[in-house]
């Protein structure tokens, strides 16, 4: 009971959020809000639990999108087999589900292992390689991944529980409550003495060391649970696309999502959801204006990183402040 | 997932195991090139060049376009070590520099629209096609016969001139003044700049040397390579691993290390054709887990 | 409480420590001195088990702890306040110590846990009570003044409860007010909480006042060890370490 009068402003929050996002679907028939929803629910879940890695803990992983395109591929591929959908029948979809998630914990728990002993470079770069092994796996196993072309065919999604996934509003209500308990579970995440142990080994891990703190540990147990997370950002795609594909596992997927969380800004929890919105947005409209997106967004990452220096968002709020003031 | 038979054919043959070792050598080769300019950068300014790759494509694509007005290949290899050098210290001065000392955050961020900007750039300039310079006119010559193989001149060129090349490097950082202005800096920038040494321009001449590096890398591959844009991201990665190898900072190791990837991969395409990248994967998880200073360095990366 | 037992270091043909033996009493207050490079932070290093001794022993109220992790050695009962304060910058005084608490609890791993639990909070403000920093308790680690950032650093190490307390260098970088404030605390903590302190301090006025027992290192030996008037008596260390200028303090 005390965790719930503790986290009775989050979980109105959460509830609000959720009725919002559900009513959305209720009284607006066109699917555009729709499915711009969805791919904010995808790629948010990737750039706020890349948050907790970077912000929280301070370990800034260039390879986080690994994890996304592993939940989206074991779930695919769970659900394309068939003798799964028949063994498991009408609990094929929850069941891919959590498996798909702790397939992802597992690996991510081997490429932890190596890489959270190593200082803040080599950290990096680690993750990056270990995405690309994957991202190269993806690409040359053809007969199980389909290679290039990513996985095709469709993902069937037998309907469970009444809830019938292969129709447009069941699946983004379905992802829209998936969506706000992991936002939710971060925050209790970020609230708890995990969270302020993490904060403790960002700020000066040694010393954390010498008050007891088991670093390697906690650094591993918060990489774990930030790739589960990716994952079920990966999840909502494979869902949402009823496929999945390698660009997921390539590495600008990372770099985007790094940049995601910048124009939030590290420092606010809901901060990279922000900066999801708004590249999801930009590079929206970029793309109605040119075909070279990828110029027109880098000179805007290339402005904002050496021009602000900070975030957009923590930019106005200083700006705010400082009228204030 | 092995194929022992096909493994066992071509190295019962000395011609098969004299075409895939000169094929290997020449992938290493090209390799520690990269990764000798990359672990260079380190191992003086302390900073990763996560858009290394980017000037081995710029190397590549300046000397395509050489060789297609000039017709000399060795000219076409020196004009892209150049370019790439050039733009290389462009890099630094302007962009990378300005995110020295702060989070690596940045300059991950600035790297990676760096690259964004110029794959971009050189599909606009050269097209997204694959394009192919060819062998060279200077290197259609008769191959060597060793051991039965064959070696095309241009393979036995490639391979010693790289190692001069790396050589040199080797030598103006340990023997010649600018090296040691260099290293110098490295240890205490204010030190040396108090003697009245301009070291924000060493630094910068410095990367754009390790730029440069990439770039002949890139020239010189060029007619065994196919060029396209995005071309310098696979090899970024790879020279990562070698520099994990070899151990960070370090030259010879690189060198080793590059030649064991080159060996394995050409090994591998025989062998273990879907597995090759795999297994440098493996072998540098394993340096990681039990020497994760890498092989040729002592010192901690933790 | 704290033995050490011919310990031996070097560092690349370098000795670092040599052949030291030095025993600590329950609830004495000593400090070590020596010139720079006498190998005062190494030894320091050794007990806390950031490096380990070539070869000798470190007891802890007789078990030997020489070859635990630093961490280990931490929730032994050995707590160690740093040359530099060591503190987190941007959590608050009291976050700092509450999750200090934490650790101290063992309850710093619990994913869903609350931080800002009852329990942790009165915790923590007992100890803001006693360190006398209520005042500036919700001002971050970064903002607060260097004197105050060293009493934090020694109030994070208290928080573990330790059996002895290790200060290295406490009164470094402040002024002489500063200073003699500090030493006053550092009486008071040690008398409060009854830990067996050891600290390592280059201000001989210092070191003479409040010392039962003071250690000399030089080179890396232990060259005398004894009572304020006995090392101020011994011609090794007047010598060695104290000068002509002995005489006038």
């Amino acid at each position: 009971m005390n965790f719930i009068k503790f986290h009775k402003k989050d979980i109105y929050i959460s509830i609000i959020s959720l009725l919002i996002l559900i009513s959305i679907a209720l009284f607006i028939e066109h699917p555009w809000p729709r499915d711009f929803l969805v791919s904010i629910f995808s790629f948010g879940l990737l750039a706020m639990s890349l948050n907790m890695l970077i912000g929280f803990a301070g370990m800034v992983s260039f390879g986080h999108a690994a994890f996304f395109a592993l939940g989206a591929y074991a779930f695919g591929l769970l659900l394309q087999n068939e003798n799964f959908v028949m063994y498991f029948g009408q609990f094929s979809i929850p069941i891919a589900f959590v498996l798909s998630v702790l397939i992802t914990g597992l690996y991510s728990a081997i490429i932890g292992i190596i890489c959270v002993r190593l200082n803040d470079i080599y950290f990096a770069f680690l993750t990056l390689a270990f995405q690309m092994f994957l991202y190269s796996v993806i690409v040359s196993w053809v007969s199980l991944t389909g290679g290039d072309q990513g996985l095709m065919g469709g993902i069937p999604r037998p309907p469970f529980l009444g809830i019938d996934l292969s129709d447009s509003i069941h699946r983004y209500i379905f992802c829209s409550i998936i969506f706000v308990l992991c936002i939710f579970i971060l925050r209790i995440l970020n609230k708890s003495n995990f969270g302020y142990t993490l904060r403790l080994i960002r700020d000066n891990s040694e010393r954390a060391e010498f008050i007891g703190i088991r670093v390697l540990r906690v650094k591993l147990i918060c990489f774990v649970i930030a790739s589960m997370m990716a994952s079920v950002g990966g999840i909502i795609m494979a869902l949402f696309t009823s496929g999945a594909y390698p660009e997921w596992a390539f590495w600008t997927q990372s770099g985007e999502a790094i940049f995601m969380i910048m124009l939030g800004g590290v420092s606010i929890f809901i901060g990279p959801l922000v900066g999801t919105i708004l590249l999801r947005s930009i590079n929206d409209i970029v793309q109605i204006y040119s075909s070279h997106s990828d110029l027109v967004i880098g000179i805007i990452i290339m402005i904002v990183v050496l021009g602000l220096r900070k975030g957009l968002v923590e930019y106005f709020l200083e700006k705010i402040s400082f009228k204030k003031k | 997932m092995i194929d022992v038979d096909a493994l066992l054919n071509c190295f019962g043959v000395a011609s098969c195991a004299v075409n895939q070792l000169t094929s290997g050598l020449i992938i290493g080769m090209l390799l520690f090139l990269v990764a000798s300019g990359l672990t260079l950068i380190f191992g003086v300014l302390n900073v990763i060049n996560f858009a290394h790759g980017t000037f081995y494509m710029l190397g590549a694509y300046f000397a395509f376009s050489t060789y297609l007005l000039t017709e000399s290949y060795l000219l076409s290899a020196l004009i892209g070590a150049l370019g790439a050098g050039f733009f290389g210290i462009l890099f630094e001065r302007f962009l990378i520099s300005k995110v020295y000392g702060q989070d690596i955050l940045m300059q991950l961020l600035v790297c990676y629209a760096f690259i964004l900007i110029t794959d971009d750039l050189v599909k606009i300039i050269w097209g997204s096609e694959y394009l192919s310079m060819g062998v060279p006119d200077e290197f259609r010559l008769p191959p060597f016969r060793v051991f039965g193989g064959f070696v095309p001149p241009l393979y036995a060129f490639l391979i010693i001139l790289s190692l001069v090349i790396g050589v040199i490097t080797i030598f103006l950082i340990s023997k010649t003044r600018f090296g040691s202005i260099v290293r110098a800096a490295a240890e205490n920038a204010k030190m040396v700049s108090a003697l009245g040494i301009r070291v924000p321009l060493y630094f910068a001449l410095l990367f754009g040397l390790g730029c440069a590096l990439a770039g002949i890398a890139g020239a010189l591959g060029a007619p065994v390579r196919s060029l396209t844009p995005g071309m310098g991201f696979g090899i970024l990665i790879e020279s990562f691993i070698v520099t994990v190898i070899g151990g960070m900072g370090s030259i010879p190791g690189a060198l080793i290390a590059a030649l064991i990837l080159g060996i394995t991969r050409s090994i591998g395409s025989v062998g273990f054709p879907l597995f090759v990248d795999g297994m440098m994967f493996v072998i540098m998880a394993l340096v990681l887990i039990f020497k994760p200073t890498g092989l040729f360095v002592k010192g901690s990366s933790k | 409480m704290l033995n050490i037992k011919n310990i031996n270091k070097s560092f690349g043909g370098v000795v670092a420590t040599n052949n030291v033996s030095l025993s600590f009493e329950e609830g004495s207050l000593s400090s070590i001195i020596g010139p720079n490079g006498a190998g005062k932070t190494t030894l320091f290093n050794l007990i806390t088990g950031k490096i380990k001794p070539d070869s000798g022993e470190i007891l802890l109220a007789g078990e030997n702890i020489t070859n635990l992790s630093p961490r280990e050695i931490v929730l032994k009962g050995i707590g160690r306040a740093f040359q530099i304060a060591n503190i987190f910058p941007t959590l608050t005084v009291k976050e700092a110590l509450m999750a200090s608490l934490a650790s101290r609890l063992g309850i710093s791993e619990k994913l869903f846990k609350p931080f800002y639990s009852k329990d942790l909070q009165n915790k923590s403000e007992e100890l803001l009570d006693t360190l006398e920093m209520n005042d500036i308790s919700d001002d971050l680690c970064s903002n607060i003044s260097h004197g105050d950032q060293k009493v934090l650093d020694i109030g994070l190490a208290l928080s573990l409860e330790p059996k002895v307390l290790m200060l290295d260098e406490p009164t470094a970088g402040m002024g002489p007010e500063e200073r003699w404030q500090m030493v006053s605390t550092i009486e008071r903590l040690w008398k409060l909480k009854n830990v067996t302190l050891i600290f390592i301090e280059h201000d001989m006025d210092i070191v003479f006042k409040i010392s039962q027992k003071i250690n000399v290192l030089r080179y890396g030996s232990l060259i005398a060890s004894g009572n304020s008037s006995e090392i101020k008596k011994n011609k090794e260390v007047i010598d060695a370490y104290l000068g002509e200028d002995f005489e006038s303090i």
